[in-house]
C-alpha cells in the first residue's frame, strides 16, 4: 500500500531524468567552459554586481573602448556573476547543470504529459540532449534553449485548446527572457509561426476550421503586440528589438565565427538524423501537427542549417513531432508482425508512467541539488571524489602563457592582438584591465575590428598595415596557426615564449630589445597534431 | 487551343516544341558563364590525360604529371571522357569544351523537362522548378566529367522510374548505359544505388505486400531489377581496372583527410546556398502537408539523396535533379490547393483557370511537335561555331576561356618566358592549369587527382603548406622546392614575403612567384630582379 510519504520521496519518471542528466553534466563540468564566452559573462557580472551598473559602453577592449554597448545578457551575466561569488567556477557548473537538467527532464515531462509511450519520450529527450551536446555550455544560451521550449510548449497548447489565457504568461516570460540573452527573438519567431499558420488556416484552410482558426490568429496577433511591448522592458527600452537584425547584418562575422556556421555534417551526424527524421514523420506519419507547428518547424530547420548555435532549439520544437510521429509509424500495417512487442512495450510504458504519476513530491531531486550544494561547501571546489576542481582547460585556454604575459608586464609593451576565444579568458582573468583586441560580444566591435581580426589571423596580405593601424605591440596567438608561422619568420617580430597552446611575440622596438635580448632563441613549439 | 486537325508532318520537324525552347534557353545560360565553366583546375588534367590517350592508345595506369608522387599507381578510370574532352580540345581549343560542356548539361535539363511533362504536370510548375533546379545546379556547372553524371542519374532515375510504372523497355538501356557511365565518370556508383533501391524496395514488396497480386509483382520485379544489376556489374567492369574499379567509390570515401578538406566534398554552407534551402524547405512543407504522396522508392531516393546532399555539396546539383519531379508536383499540388481554397471569381483563381489553359495547349504542342530539329540544328551550329574558336567569320561569337582572376595565366607567361626549371609547389587548384599549360616540360607538385596524393600521404604534407602551419619549410626543402607558385591573397604568400629564404620575382593580383634565396637560384634573381608585390584587389576593403 503507498502512502502519502512514498509519493513524496518516490521519484517520477523526470526527477530520474532530471537526476541523470545533472550528474551527466557535472561530469563533463570543465567541458561547459569550452565555450570562449563563459569567462568573459561570468567576470562582467562579478563587475556589474560590484558596481551596481549594467554597462552602457565597453570598457574591456581597446578597439571599442567607450563606444556604446547594448549588453543584451547583462540578467545572465549578473547571475552568473552572481553564482560565481558564491562558489567559483564550480559553482557555476552546478548552476549551469541545474539549468540544463531542468530543460530535459522538462521535455521529458510535457511528451510524457501529452501521452507519449514512455519509450518514444525518453528516445526523443536523448536524441534532444545528442543534438545539443556540443552547444551546451556555461552560458546565456542555456535560458534561450529553456525558454524556446516553454514559449513552444505554450503555444502549441493554445493551438489545441484555444484558451487565450495561458498565452498571457507568455509576456512575463518575454520580460526576463529579453534581458537573459539575445535570443529572446525566438520567442517572436515561436508565437510568429504559429499565427501564420492560424491567418493561412483562415484563409485557405477547410471551411469548417476557418472561424477556429481566426480566433487563434487573433489571439496570437494580440500577443506578438504584447511581446513587443514586453520586450522593450529593458534597460535601453526598444533599441533592443533592433539588435537581432544588427547581428545578422554582420555578413563578415556570421560567415567567420564557428557558432554561426553551418553544420558540418562530416562530424555531426545527430543534426542529420533529427532532420531526416524530420523529414520521415512528414512523409510517414498520419499525425499532422498543425499548421503553425510545421511552419515553425521549418522555421528553425532553416535557423539550425544557417547556424549551428540554433541546432539544440530545432531539436526541443522538432521533439513533439518527432515523438508523435515515429509512434504513428509504428502502428502502419508494414509493422504488424511486431505488433505483439508494440502491444507489451506500451502496456509497460502505461504501466511505469501511471507509477511515475502517482509520484508527486520531486523531493529527490531537490535532495539531490542540496547534497552537491553542501558538498561543494565542504569539499572546497571539489563535489565528492569524482566531479571538480572546475577550470578553465589549460588544453584549451592560454593559461601559461597568461601567466607569462602578467609576470613580464607585456600589457605595457603595446596594444595586444590575441586569437578571438583568448578574449574571454582576457576578461575573466583581468576585468576592465584585459584591454582586449575582440572576444565574443560582437555588438560593441565595428565592422572593421572584425573584419581587421580575421585578416590579421588568417595573415591576409594586408596583415601588417592593420596591425600598424591599431598600434599592436604585442601577439598572444594559437601555436599552431598560420600568424604564428608568419611571425615566427617575420623580421619586425620576435617570439618570446612558446608552449603547445600559445606563444607570445613582441614587436621589435628599442623599447623591447631588453625583453628580446632575455629571451633568446626561443622557437615555436612542437604541437600534438 | 488544340490545333484543329492533323498536324502536317512537316511542321512536326520544323515547329519548336516547349521542350526545345527551354533547351535553347538552358543552353544560352550555361553558355553565358563564359570562363566560369572553366573555374575548375581539374579540366587541364583530363584534356591532356585525353591526348595522352589518342596518341599512345593507352590508359596511363601510373602517375606522370607529378614529381611529389611520381609513378604512383594511378588508372584514368574517367578515360573516356578525357578522350571526349581531348578531341574537342583538339578541333576547336577550350571553346569547343566548354560547349560540349553547355550541351550536356542542358539536355540533362531537356530530359528531365521532358519526363515531368509526360507526367501531365502543369507547364508553369514545371517551367519554376527548372528555374530553382538550374540555380542549384549552376554551383557545379564546370568542364569536367561530373557533367555526365549529372545526365545519367536523371536518365537511370528516369529508365527506373518508368519501369516501375509498368514499362519494362526502359530496364533494357541501363546495363550499357552503366558501361558508358563507368567509364565517363566515377559518379557511376549512383547508378547502383539507384537500381539498389528499386531492388530492395521490391524485394519488400515481394515479402511482406498485403496482395498476393503485388507480392508476386514483387517477385518479378525484384529478379528483373536483380538481373539488371548483376548485368551492370558485368558491364560497369568492363574497363581499365576491371572489377576493382567497383571499390574506387569506397577507397575513395575511406580517405577522411581529403573528404574533410576538398572544398566539393564538404558540406554544404548554407550561408551560400538559399536556393537549395529553398528546395529542401519546400518539399518538406508540401509532404507534411500532404500535398504530394510519395512512395516507398520516392522516400528512400528522397531520403537518400537528402543525406548525400548534406554530406557533400557535390551531391547538391544531383539532388536538385533526382527530385525535380517532386518539386513540380508539389508546386502544381499546392497551386490547385490554394485555386480550390478561393471563391469563384476571384482574381487569383482566374489567372490559375487561365494559366491551366495554357499550359494545357502547350503540353499538347509538345505532343506534336516531337521531333525537335530546331533544337538539334542549333545546338549543332552552336557546336560548329564552338569548334571554329567561337568565331562567326569574322565575328567573335563565343568567348570562353580561363579566367585570368582564378588562374595563374600571367604567372605561368613569366614563367615560360623566363624558362623557369627546378621544382614547382602550387595550391592544388593550380595543378591542373599548370598540367594544362606546362606538361610535359614541368611537373607538378599536386593537382585535382585526390585519390593519388590521399593515398601517398603526400596530401597531409601539403596542407601543412596551404595551411601556412609552423613547420612548411620543412616540407618545401623535403621536396627541393626551388619555385613556389602560390595565390597572392592566401596566407602562404604572407609567410613567402617574410622569410628571408625566399625572394618575389613576379606578383600580379592573382598570383605570386617566389625563388629560394639560395646560391643556386642568385643568378636567375639577379637577372628577374626582386619585384614589389602586388596587393589583390578585395570587394568592399576599408582597411
Amino acid at each position: 500500500m503507498e502512502t502519502k510519504v512514498d509519493r513524496w520521496i518516490l521519484p517520477s519518471l523526470s526527477d530520474a531524468v532530471f537526476i541523470a542528466l545533472f550528474f551527466r553534466v557535472l561530469f563533463l563540468g570543465s567541458q561547459l567552459f569550452n565555450d570562449p564566452d563563459a569567462g568573459m559573462h561570468i567576470r562582467m557580472g562579478v563587475d556589474m554586481l560590484s558596481s551596481w551598473k549594467v554597462p552602457r559602453v565597453d570598457v574591456y577592449s581597446f578597439t571599442s573602448q567607450g563606444l556604446p554597448y547594448l549588453d543584451h545578457e547583462w540578467l545572465s551575466q549578473a547571475v552568473f556573476g552572481s553564482v560565481y561569488a558564491v562558489g567559483g567556477l564550480t559553482a557555476v557548473v552546478i548552476f549551469s547543470s541545474l539549468i540544463i537538467a531542468v530543460t530535459f527532464a522538462l521535455l521529458f515531462h510535457l511528451l510524457c504529459r501529452e501521452g507519449r509511450t514512455l519509450w518514444s519520450a525518453l528516445g526523443v529527450t536523448l536524441l534532444a540532449i545528442a543534438a545539443s551536446s556540443p552547444s551546451l555550455s556555461a552560458r546565456p544560451h542555456v535560458f534561450t534553449i529553456l525558454l524556446a521550449l516553454v514559449f513552444f510548449s505554450i503555444v502549441r497548447s493554445h493551438a489545441r485548446d484555444r484558451s487565450p489565457r495561458r498565452l498571457w504568461v507568455l509576456l512575463p516570460l518575454m520580460v526576463l527572457w529579453a534581458n537573459l540573452h539575445g535570443g529572446f527573438v525566438m520567442g517572436f519567431i515561436i508565437v510568429g509561426a504559429f499565427c501564420i499558420g492560424a491567418g493561412g488556416v483562415a484563409v485557405v484552410g477547410k471551411r469548417e476550421d476557418r472561424t477556429n482558426a481566426r480566433a487563434e490568429f487573433r489571439h496570437l496577433a494580440a500577443i506578438l503586440i504584447g511581446l513587443l511591448v514586453a520586450a522593450m522592458c529593458n534597460p535601453w527600452g526598444p533599441k533592443l528589438l533592433l539588435f537581432p537584425f544588427r547581428l545578422v547584418g554582420q555578413d563578415y562575422a556570421i560567415d567567420h565565427i564557428q557558432e554561426w556556421r553551418s553544420p558540418d555534417f562530416h562530424e555531426d551526424r545527430v543534426t542529420e538524423l533529427l532532420i531526416l527524421g524530420i523529414f520521415l514523420i512528414a512523409i510517414l506519419s498520419r499525425r499532422l501537427p498543425s499548421m503553425g507547428e510545421i511552419l515553425c518547424i521549418l522555421a528553425f530547420v532553416h535557423l539550425s542549417l544557417f547556424a549551428v548555435r540554433n541546432v539544440p532549439l530545432l531539436a526541443m520544437i522538432s521533439s513533439f513531432a518527432l515523438s508523435g510521429g515515429f509512434e504513428d509509424i509504428v502502428t502502419r500495417p508494414i509493422f504488424s508482425r511486431l505488433r505483439p512487442v508494440g502491444i507489451w512495450l506500451s502496456g509497460k510504458s502505461r504501466e511505469i508512467l501511471a507509477q511515475s504519476e502517482r509520484a508527486r513530491g520531486h523531493l529527490l531531486p531537490v535532495v539531490v541539488a542540496l547534497g552537491v550544494l553542501t558538498s561543494l561547501t565542504i569539499g572546497g571546489g571539489r563535489i565528492g571524489p569524482v566531479f571538480g576542481p572546475y577550470e578553465l582547460s589549460p588544453k584549451r585556454y592560454p593559461v601559461e602563457a597568461f601567466a607569462f604575459f602578467e609576470k613580464e608586464q607585456l600589457a605595457d609593451r603595446g596594444n595586444l592582438f590575441h586569437a578571438y576565444f583568448y578574449g574571454g579568458y582576457w576578461i575573466f582573468k583581468k576585468g576592465a584591465d584585459a584591454r582586449v583586441f575582440i572576444d565574443g560580444r560582437q555588438d560593441p566591435y565595428p565592422a572593421q575590428v572584425v573584419k581587421g581580426y580575421f585578416k590579421i589571423s588568417g595573415s591576409d596580405p594586408r596583415w601588417r598595415e592593420i596591425m600598424d593601424k591599431y598600434r599592436i605591440g604585442v601577439v598572444v596567438f594559437q601555436t599552431n596557426s598560420s600568424l604564428s608561422a608568419l611571425l615566427s619568420e617575420d623580421s619586425e617580430w620576435a617570439l618570446i615564449y612558446s608552449d603547445p597552446v600559445a606563444s607570445i611575440f613582441v614587436k621589435r622596438t628599442p623599447q623591447n630589445a631588453d625583453l628580446i635580448a632575455k629571451y633568446p632563441g626561443v622557437r615555436l613549439a612542437a604541437v600534438n597534431p | 487551343m488544340p490545333a484543329a486537325g492533323p498536324v502536317p508532318p512537316l511542321a512536326r520537324w520544323l515547329m519548336p516544341s516547349i521542350e526545345d525552347v527551354i533547351f535553347l534557353c538552358m543552353l544560352g545560360v550555361v553558355l553565358s558563364q563564359g570562363s566560369g565553366l572553366f573555374g575548375d583546375g581539374d579540366t587541364g588534367w583530363h584534356i591532356r590525360t585525353g591526348e595522352y590517350i589518342l596518341q599512345t592508345h593507352s590508359i596511363p595506369r601510373q602517375d606522370f604529371y607529378s614529381y611529389t608522387v611520381s609513378g604512383t599507381p594511378w588508372v584514368a578510370h574517367e578515360w573516356l571522357s578525357e578522350v571526349v574532352l581531348a578531341a574537342l580540345h583538339r578541333y576547336g581549343g577550350l571553346m569547343a569544351v566548354g560547349v560540349f560542356t553547355g550541351l550536356v548539361i542542358s539536355a540533362s535539363i531537356f530530359i528531365l523537362l521532358r519526363y515531368m511533362m509526360r507526367l501531365g504536370l502543369n507547364v508553369f510548375s514545371v517551367l519554376v522548378t527548372i528555374v530553382f533546379v538550374s540555380m542549384v545546379t549552376k554551383i557545379h556547372w564546370l568542364a569536367r566529367p561530373h557533367i555526365f553524371s549529372f545526365f545519367f542519374t536523371v536518365a537511370a532515375t528516369i529508365a527506373l522510374e518508368r519501369y516501375e510504372k509498368g514499362e519494362i523497355r526502359h530496364l533494357y538501356i541501363l546495363a550499357p548505359m552503366m558501361f558508358l557511365w563507368t567509364n565517363l565518370h566515377s559518379g557511376f556508383v549512383i547508378g547502383f544505388a539507384l537500381i539498389g533501391v528499386y531492388a530492395i524496395g521490391n524485394i519488400f514488396r515481394a515479402l511482406w505486400a498485403a496482395s498476393d497480386a503485388i507480392r508476386e509483382l514483387g517477385r518479378a520485379r525484384a529478379t528483373h531489377l536483380l538481373w539488371t544489376g548483376g548485368l551492370s556489374l558485368v558491364a560497369s567492369s568492363i574497363n581499365p581496372q576491371g572489377p576493382a574499379i567497383l571499390l574506387f567509390p569506397l577507397r575513395h570515401v575511406g580517405m577522411t583527410l581529403h573528404i574533410n578538406r576538398i572544398s566539393e566534398w564538404i558540406s554544404p554552407d548554407f550561408h551560400n546556398l538559399f536556393v537549395f534551402e529553398v528546395l529542401v524547405l519546400f518539399i518538406l512543407l508540401v509532404l507534411w502537408l500532404g500535398v504530394v504522396r510519395i512512395n516507398s522508392f520516392e522516400v528512400s531516393l528522397l531520403l537518400l539523396w537528402a543525406h548525400l546532399s548534406f554530406f557533400s555539396v557535390r551531391f547538391v546539383p544531383l539532388f536538385a535533379l533526382t527530385q525535380a519531379p517532386l518539386i513540380a508536383r508539389g508546386v502544381d499540388g499546392l497551386a490547385q490547393h490554394v485555386r480550390a481554397a478561393l471563391r469563384a471569381g476571384h482574381p487569383l483563381r482566374w489567372i490559375g483557370d487561365r494559366l491551366g489553359r495554357v499550359s494545357h495547349d502547350l503540353c499538347h504542342q509538345s505532343r506534336e511537335f516531337d521531333r525537335h530539329l530546331i533544337a538539334i540544328v542549333i545546338s549543332a551550329a552552336v557546336l560548329i561555331v564552338g569548334i571554329e574558336g567561337g568565331a562567326l567569320g569574322v565575328y567573335a561569337a563565343l568567348s570562353i576561356h580561363h579566367d585570368k582572376t582564378a588562374f595563374p595565366v600571367g604567372a605561368v607567361d613569366f614563367m615560360e618566358k623566363n624558362h623557369f626549371e627546378g621544382r614547382l609547389f602550387h595550391t592544388d587548384l593550380y595543378g591542373g592549369y599548370l598540367i594544362y599549360r606546362l606538361y610535359p616540360r614541368v611537373k607538378v607538385a599536386i593537382d585535382g587527382r585526390g585519390e593519388v596524393y590521399g593515398r601517398t600521404g603526400f596530401f597531409e604534407k601539403w596542407l601543412t603548406v596551404f595551411d601556412a602551419l609552423p613547420g612548411w619549410e620543412n616540407i618545401l626543402d623535403e621536396y627541393h622546392v626551388g619555385t613556389v607558385l602560390w595565390p597572392s591573397n592566401k596566407p602562404t604568400t604572407a609567410l613567402l614575403r617574410s622569410s628571408p629564404e625566399w625572394a618575389l620575382v613576379y606578383s600580379d593580383e592573382t598570383a605570386s612567384v617566389f625563388v629560394r634565396n639560395d646560391a643556386a637560384h642568385q643568378d636567375l634573381i639577379r637577372r628577374l630582379g626582386r619585384v614589389s608585390y602586388v596587393f589583390p584587389k578585395e570587394k568592399g576593403d576599408g582597411d
